[in-house]
Order: structure tokens, then sequence, then C-alpha cells
């Protein structure tokens, strides 16, 4: 009985290595020669569908960075994927230097799949309270953007716009960017003499007097459009700053390593 | 003697000339290396691909498009402009008239304009300043 025991032991071993659909430490091999072509063809050998091909295939893209590809099957397998600290880790860091709209996808899913207990998620939760609760940060670098960008947020794209329909580039000086404030004001105040000065001498019909009229008239409304759009913007550009540092910092702790 | 004094002076004129010339050519090869210049892709006049019938008939793009592009092959050309941003500030308004219209492109041109001058990489944030130290406005405005 006992032998019928082992020998059933040892087919169910040997069955289960032969139905197993990827070799992991193959992939490992695969993946740390940057044998790309390789990897793929290996992964997309395989006829059937599974969670584990899915997280190995999502591996694939984050390494060679295919954005698409790497959330269709992240979301195929948030299972096995939110659970591997090294391919959330790598992700954070990698993401979190991209363009706004894949920086959103992934905050989003760490937010709803990642344990509490990752620093990813730390991180993502202390940004998420930003308008909010305190924060605490370990690095005085993420600290200091964090209150950049909480300063950022309280500005107002209108009051911005008014401030500078009143002093052109005021609304500039409102938002943090003082050079830029004395640079508006001087062209203004410069364009403006000279427009002044055109309609004293040669008349308000003289062409160039109504060139200038309305040379100063775009360079006005720019200006306050201009201080509209970027109040908006900066909330952005702090944003993104934050998530720069907090990249590296997270790379400096953890590393980009996706295979143990 | 005398033929050797004007052979003499003869063979010191040409080795000062030859002289010269060599210094002319360090000096013009030091000068004219090849330039790391931004403006090397070929500008286009116009894109009008995907554009309506009315944008592709309508003279006032065609003047709008004809000064920028006489501005970027022939006046910042001459009067070698560098741009402290990465797409530079005439480029960046064809691209936003492009984008948003005459109206509000014209307005973003402008505004990018006002900020453009050397010490304006100081109030940016670190990650949108690129390795020449211009600022990336091609990431700016995607995010």
């Amino acid at each position: 009985m006992k032998k019928i025991k082992v020998y059933l032991v040892v087919c169910l071993f040997f069955c289960l290595k032969i139905s197993s659909q990827v070799d992991l430490n193959f992939v490992k091999h695969l993946s740390s020669n940057g044998l790309k072509n390789e990897h793929v063809s290996y992964l997309t050998s395989s006829t059937t569908s599974s969670d584990s091909l899915h997280y190995l295939t999502c591996k694939y893209y984050l390494q060679y960075h295919d954005d698409s590809l790497f959330f269709e099957h992240l979301y195929s397998s948030v299972d096995l994927s939110s659970r591997d600290c090294l391919l959330v880790n790598a992700a954070t860091v990698y993401y979190f230097k991209q363009s706004d709209q894949y920086t959103r996808k992934w905050i989003e899913f760490v937010d709803q799949n990642v344990d509490s207990t990752r620093r990813s998620k730390q991180f993502v939760t202390i940004l998420k309270q930003a308008d909010s609760g305190a924060f605490e940060f370990v690095s005085l670098q993420l600290d200091s953007d964090m209150r950049n960008y909480k300063k950022a947020l309280k500005k107002k794209p209108l009051l911005a716009a008014t401030m500078s329909a009143v002093v052109p580039g005021l609304g500039k000086a409102y938002i943090g960017r003082k050079r830029a404030f004395g640079i508006t004001l001087a062209a203004h105040l410069l364009y403006g003499v000279q427009t002044y000065e055109s309609i004293k001498r040669l008349g308000i019909k003289n062409p160039v007097s109504i060139f200038n009229i309305g040379m100063l008239g775009l360079m006005y409304s720019a200006n306050i459009y201009g201080s509209f759009i970027e109040t908006k913007k900066n909330k952005k550009e702090k944003y993104h700053q934050l998530l720069n540092h907090g990249s590296d910092y997270l790379y400096m702790d953890t590393g980009n390593s996706l295979y143990p | 003697m005398k033929y050797l004094t004007v052979f003499f002076l003869f063979f010191l004129l040409c080795f000062s000339a030859h002289c010269q010339n060599g210094v002319n050519a360090a000096l013009l090869s030091s000068t004219f290396t090849e330039s790391k210049d931004t403006h090397t892709h070929p500008r286009k006049f116009l894109s009008l691909k995907d554009k309506s019938f009315v944008a592709k008939v309508n003279p006032l793009l065609y003047v709008g498009a004809g000064l920028m592009y006489f501005y970027q092959n022939v006046i910042s050309e001459q009067i070698q402009a560098d741009c402290g941003y990465q797409m530079s500030c005439s480029e960046f308004t064809k691209k936003s008239i492009e984008k948003k219209g005459i109206v509000k492109g014209t307005l973003k041109g402008l505004n990018q304009l006002y900020s453009c001058f050397p010490g304006s990489i100081y109030e940016r944030s670190e990650y949108l300043i690129n390795s020449d130290g211009k600022i990336n406005n091609v990431l700016d405005e995607e995010n």
C-alpha cells in the first residue's frame, strides 16, 4: 500500500511538471539576458490562457515598456500581480514617471488591489489624502514636494486670470513665478509706452498705431489666458514632480528587478 | 646673393602663407564644427491632414502659416534664436493653432513667449528640464 502511495505521488509530481505551462527559471533567464523575441515567443507559444500566463506576460510588457498591453494583462491577472511586490514596485517606479494617462491608471490599480502593507500603496494613500489629512514622508524632498503640491491645489485659475487683468503678469506671481511676472510686466509696459507714443505722434487712425493697439490687446489677452491655464497646469506639474521624486525614492529603496 | 635673398623671402612668404592657411584651416574647422542645432528637422509649411474643406481653403490659415514659415526658415536662422523650450515657441504656436484653433493657439503661443527667457527654468519643476537645460514643453502638454 505504501509503495503504491509513493508511486502515485511520484506520478502526480511528474504529471504536474509536464503539464505546467511555463518554466519560471527559464523565463527569468530570458528576462535577465534581455532576450526579448525569445521571451515573447515562449510566452505566446502556450495555447491555453491562464492567470499565471497573463501574470508573466504582464511582467514581460512591463520590462519592455508596452503600456497598453501591460495593463491588459495586468487586469487579467489581478490576484497574482497585485501580490507580487517586485512587480508592484517596478511598475510604481516606472509609471510614476510616465504621462498622466498611465500614471492615473496605475495609481487606481494600486489603490484598489494592492495590499496596504506595501510601500507603493502607502505612498498612493498619502497622495490620495493630499487634500485633507496630515502627511508624513521619510524623505525631506518628498515632504517639500507634497507641500508645494498642496499649495498649488489651493490656487484658483480664475483668481489668477483676474489678477493678471489688473496687473499684467500678477497671476504668474500668484502661482510662484516671479521672474515670469517681471518679464510680462516689463513687456507690457514697454509696448504700452510705444503704443502711447505712436498714438500721440501719429494719431489713432494711423496704421502703425492701429497695429500697435492690436498687438497690445493680443498681448494683454494672452497674459490673462496664460495665467488661467498656467495655474491649472501648475497643479499637474507639482503633482508629477512629487511622483517623480517618489519614483526615485522607491527605486532607491527597492530597486526595480522583476524576478527574485 | 641677391637671388638667394629673394628666394629666401619668397620661401618665407610661402611658409607664412602656408602657416596662415593652417591657422585659418584650424580656425575654420573649430568654428564650423557640426553644431547641435535644434532646428535640424525640416519644418513643414502646413499639415492639412484631417482638416475640413473650410479650413483648407481659409486664406487666413495660409497667411498665418506663411508668416510663421518665413520666420522659422529665414529670420530665426539669421538671428540664431535659441529658445528656452524643447519645442521652440514658434513651433509650439503652430502646433497649438493646429490643435486648439487660431484664437486659443495664438494666445497659448504668446503666453509661452512670456516665459521664454534664460532664468525661466528655475521656476519650473525639475522633471521638466531636459539634459540640454531646456524646458520639456512636450511632456508638459502631455500631462
